[in-house]
């Protein structure tokens, strides 16, 4: 797995997250996906402020949860998000299908302005931290998978990383053109 | 309650015991929970968690177990009471508890591995894999055909104003069989509908990227709404094909703005129901086929953990509760080897629950009984022992002698005072027969005799004799070492026999005393009165022959005379010694100063051929005496003291006065420088007729010892030795001060 991008950015009204990591899959976990076992991964990004007398202060945590499946019928992927904590009363919503599981991953690996933490809550300052981390969730895998899923290597993806929150910048200073999310392109592609 | 009666130990091994084969079942049981239910809340962290507890639990019951099982081991091998009984009764337990979990555990065993694999069939997946691509070529099929049919329209199509293209839209729908048919402009512009979207106010534009594909690849098809329903996702559309197909035109006219034909449609719902359910069911197989070997693991690891969990649980409480009923036992067992090395403390006993605690109970009562019966027959035996002590004691201290004989005539036991009576020690005496003591030689065989005759009745006590003996030389005059000897026998109970030996000497002597008093005043009293009428006679016959006779007859008559004379004074002192002996008068007691009478006495002796020296210590005080006795004493002792220096040139008597250390005595020492006393003498030198003097009458000393028991004074006679040397004698005499 690497890692081509990791930054965040405040703003006015928020701290976003920027991240790109460049996702390969195993090939048992490859298999188990053309099988049609859905698989997901959790980003989850907490805010914490750095307490030297005691544990650190954890303002907020905040999921984004894709689940990635095979189609065998219509041999496509299909991505779907949430927002929500994962478990199993999750709801997923934006649904995309892709063409090529290439596409899929990067779309997974992708996080483009990622609001973690809404400015009117709490105020942010340089000492907070933003900790960041990205994994293949084997705890919503069905039941019986997880028993031999957990030791084994293959099923291991995991990536953490503990970001400073930089200096505030203006809104219009920062890249990237489009204010929406960074869902790809809905309901393309080519057979 | 049951807990209450147990060691604390024993309490705390069994709280841990229990506690930790509790906390195991009940992770088993909640493990078996959560697989039985899915629940989610534990997750498959919570499951590794979950496993790594249980071997841990697991782990500390088998080391509980082995150290137990080391310990009884180590019992064992020590040969500890009990210890084969309690592995008996844990072997038991084991095999009852351990047996049946052996055969539920390979039995599970076998039907978890056989009925997993029995879910996967090779066949049931290639029929579902073939069902799946069924779906696909069937949805490909449509696609491609859809696709054709489209172009074909869209050829038609091509080269019509967007008025006509409009209008005639409806009879392409139903030539199509679509629901839907749009045709929009380049800029994403509806240039007309027919269908169901018509209706909708806002038809969703197409993307410049999409378009642009369609027109790269002269046409699209894909699968839209064929998704599994995902909680929460609206998926409620149908599922369709979606057809767009570039409007190329041919004519010029037209070929400014290019136009796209999207159709809309709808695939049949049962195949959509099918090749959904294909596509589940088949996920769900290769998800469980993906699982098989985990699950495997899951189920048979749990089993093996319930079984290590049951079978230690159950081999701890086997050796617990075979402890428990051990326990009795083992308090039999130190109370009984406390009882046999001889400690009767009271000993701990069970409450009366079952045969083996109530056994304790007996025994500890029985126990009691015997520290009772110990105790009483030691206090019994104290006072025996007290008992005979003082018989000792009294035996000891009797100065009588006092033989016990056995019934062959040993000598068994023997009291100081029979030691002293026979001059015997101990070990001449004792375990001796009677004929080997030394002084009884000779009667020995006579007692024995006399025992003999004895009747062995039952008055016992009675049945004694009693004789005397006379131990000594006879041959001695005065009788000096002669004992004389009161003996009596008895018979003891247990065939014994007593012999108490008085020594009656003394009594012998006051009476040979008294006799001879007795004889002395009558023989004084009819010799005396011949005797003056003899000298009388004598001298007259001197008187009256003297002047007729001369020469050698004179002579002869003067010689005669004063022969028969002289006797005659000598029988007269004789007659009178007897006669102051036997009749003594009583003394007359009173306050008198013996400096004076002693000055009175030596006056007498100043001109004798022997020196009388007086030491008189000064200030004496007076004494209780009768002076005119006292005169005699001194006359007596002093004469005796000259006698005993006679024969020694330079020796003198010295006369020592001197008061006692207390003040109650005045003592007066006459010493000699003499050749003192013989030691039989000393012995009996105050009987009268005892002497050592050619002519004496052996009366001197006893009318002083008379005179001096008259003053209830004492006196002492001793040699006086100097380095080992008899220097003289010494006769001392205490008066009581007045």
């Amino acid at each position: 797995m690497q890692v081509s991008e990791q930054r965040v950015v405040r703003t006015e009204d928020s701290v976003q997250v920027f991240a790109r990591l460049s996702l390969r899959l195993s090939q048992p976990v490859e298999e188990a996906l053309l099988k049609g076992v859905p698989l997901f991964f959790v980003w989850q990004a907490d805010v914490v402020r750095d307490r030297w007398y005691w544990r650190d202060k954890r303002l907020t945590t905040q999921y984004r949860t894709w689940r990635l499946a095979y189609q065998p019928l219509t041999r496509r992927w299909r991505l779907s998000l949430s927002h929500q904590a994962p478990g199993a009363a999750q709801q997923f919503s934006l649904h995309q299908n892709l063409a090529s599981l290439e596409q899929a991953l990067a779309a997974v690996g992708r996080l483009h302005r990622w609001s973690v933490l809404p400015a009117e809550r709490a105020p942010i300052t340089e000492e907070h931290r933003v900790e960041l981390g990205f994994r293949l969730d084997p705890s919503l895998l069905p039941r019986p998978f997880q028993i031999g899923v957990g030791s084994s290597a293959d099923w291991d993806i995991q990536w953490q990383q503990r970001l400073a929150v930089p200096a505030r910048v203006a809104p219009d200073a920062q890249d990237g053109t489009d204010s929406t999310d960074n869902v790809p392109s809905a309901d393309t592609g080519s057979n | 309650m049951q807990a209450d009666r147990l060691s604390p130990a024993a309490r705390r091994w069994l709280w841990l015991a229990g506690v930790a084969f509790a906390s195991g079942v009940a992770l088993v049981l909640m493990f078996l929970l959560t697989l039985a239910t899915r629940n989610r809340v534990v997750s498959e962290q919570h499951f590794g968690w979950l496993l790594g507890v249980n071997i841990a639990v697991a782990a500390v019951l088998a080391l509980i177990v082995v150290w137990l099982i080391a310990r009884l081991v180590m019992r064992w091998r020590q040969r500890r009471f009990g210890s084969q009984l309690l592995s008996r009764i844990a072997w038991v337990f084991v095999l009852v508890g351990v047996l049946p979990g052996v055969l539920i555990y390979t039995v599970s065993y076998q039907f978890v591995s056989r009925s997993i694999e029995s879910w996967f069939d090779v066949r049931v997946e290639s029929a579902l894999q073939a069902g799946l691509n069924l779906g696909q070529r069937t949805i490909d099929v449509l696609s491609a055909d859809a696709l054709v049919q489209a172009r074909l329209v869209a050829q038609g199509l091509a080269n019509q104003s967007n008025a006509s293209v409009a209008i005639g839209l409806e009879a392409v729908r139903e030539r199509l069989g679509a629901s839907d048919v749009m045709v929009w402009g380049a800029q994403g512009r509806l240039v007309g509908g027919a269908g169901e979207s018509r209706f909708d106010i806002t038809p969703q534009r197409p993307a410049s990227d999409l378009l642009r594909r369609v027109r790269e690849a002269r046409g699209l098809v894909w699968v839209e709404g064929l998704e599994e329903d995902l909680g929460g996702a609206s998926n409620a559309s149908v599922a369709a094909l979606r057809i767009w197909v570039p409007l190329v035109s041919t004519s010029i006219a037209l070929s400014e703005e290019s136009r796209y034909l999207e159709v809309k449609v709808v695939l049949p719902a049962s195949l959509v129901q099918d090749a959904l359910a294909v596509q589940t069911v088949n996920r769900e197989y290769q998800e469980r086929a993906l699982a098989r070997s985990g699950l495997q693991r899951m189920y048979i690891g749990t089993l093996t953990l319930t079984l290590f969990l049951s079978v230690f649980g159950a081999v701890l409480l086997a050796v617990l509760m075979g402890n428990q009923l051990m326990k009795p036992l083992l308090m039999l067992a130190d109370g009984m080897r406390e009882v046999a090395a001889g400690d009767l403390s009271p000993k701990r006993a069970l409450p009366p629950r079952d045969e083996l605690s109530s056994l304790t109970h007996t025994f500890a009562g029985m126990t009691a009984d015997l520290a009772q019966a110990r105790a009483m027959a030691q206090h019994s035996l104290g006072e025996l022992d007290a008992a005979r002590a003082s018989l000792q004691t009294i035996l000891d201290n009797l100065s009588a002698g006092v033989l016990v004989l056995d019934a062959d005539g040993v000598v068994r036991m023997a009291n100081p005072g029979a030691e002293r009576t026979l001059r015997c020690s101990s070990v001449d005496l004792l375990n001796q027969p009677l004929g080997a003591v030394g002084p009884l030689q000779g009667c020995a065989t006579d007692w024995l005799d006399r025992f003999a005759e004895v009747p062995s009745a039952d008055g016992v006590t009675h049945s004694h004799w009693q004789t005397t003996l006379e131990l000594g030389p006879q041959t001695d005059i005065a009788g000096a070492h002669q004992q004389t000897l009161l003996v009596r026998g008895a018979r003891l109970p247990d065939g014994q026999r007593l012999v108490v030996l008085d020594d009656v000497s003394d009594m012998v002597s006051a009476q040979r005393a008294k006799a001879w008093g007795e004889v002395a005043r009558r023989l004084a009293h009819e010799i005396k009165n011949p005797l003056t009428p003899i000298q009388l006679s004598a001298e007259r016959l001197a008187m009256k022959l003297e002047p007729k006779l001369a020469g050698p007859d004179q002579a002869l008559l003067d010689r005669s005379v004063k022969t028969i004379v002289d006797q005659v004074d000598a029988m007269k002192r004789l007659v009178n010694e007897f006669r102051d002996y036997a009749r003594l008068p009583g003394a007359e007691l009173q306050p008198v100063l013996l400096q004076e009478v002693l000055t009175d006495v030596l006056a007498l002796y100043e001109t004798s051929d022997v020196p009388v020296r007086l030491e008189a210590e000064a200030d004496c005080p007076a004494v209780m005496a009768d002076a005119q006795q006292v005169r005699q004493v001194i006359h007596n002792l002093v004469q005796n003291a000259q006698d005993a220096c006679a024969d020694r040139s330079g020796a003198m008597v010295t006369l020592r006065l001197k008061r006692s250390k207390d003040g109650q005595w005045v003592r007066l020492a006459i010493i000699d420088e003499g050749s003192g006393f013989d030691e039989a003498i000393l012995q009996r030198a105050f009987e009268p007729y005892v002497t050592t003097k050619p002519k004496g009458t052996g009366l001197g000393l006893a009318v002083v010892r008379k005179i001096m028991d008259d003053h209830r004074g004492r006196i002492d006679l001793s040699n006086r030795i100097v380095d080992g040397c008899v220097q003289g004698a010494q006769v001392s005499l205490s008066f009581a001060v007045a």
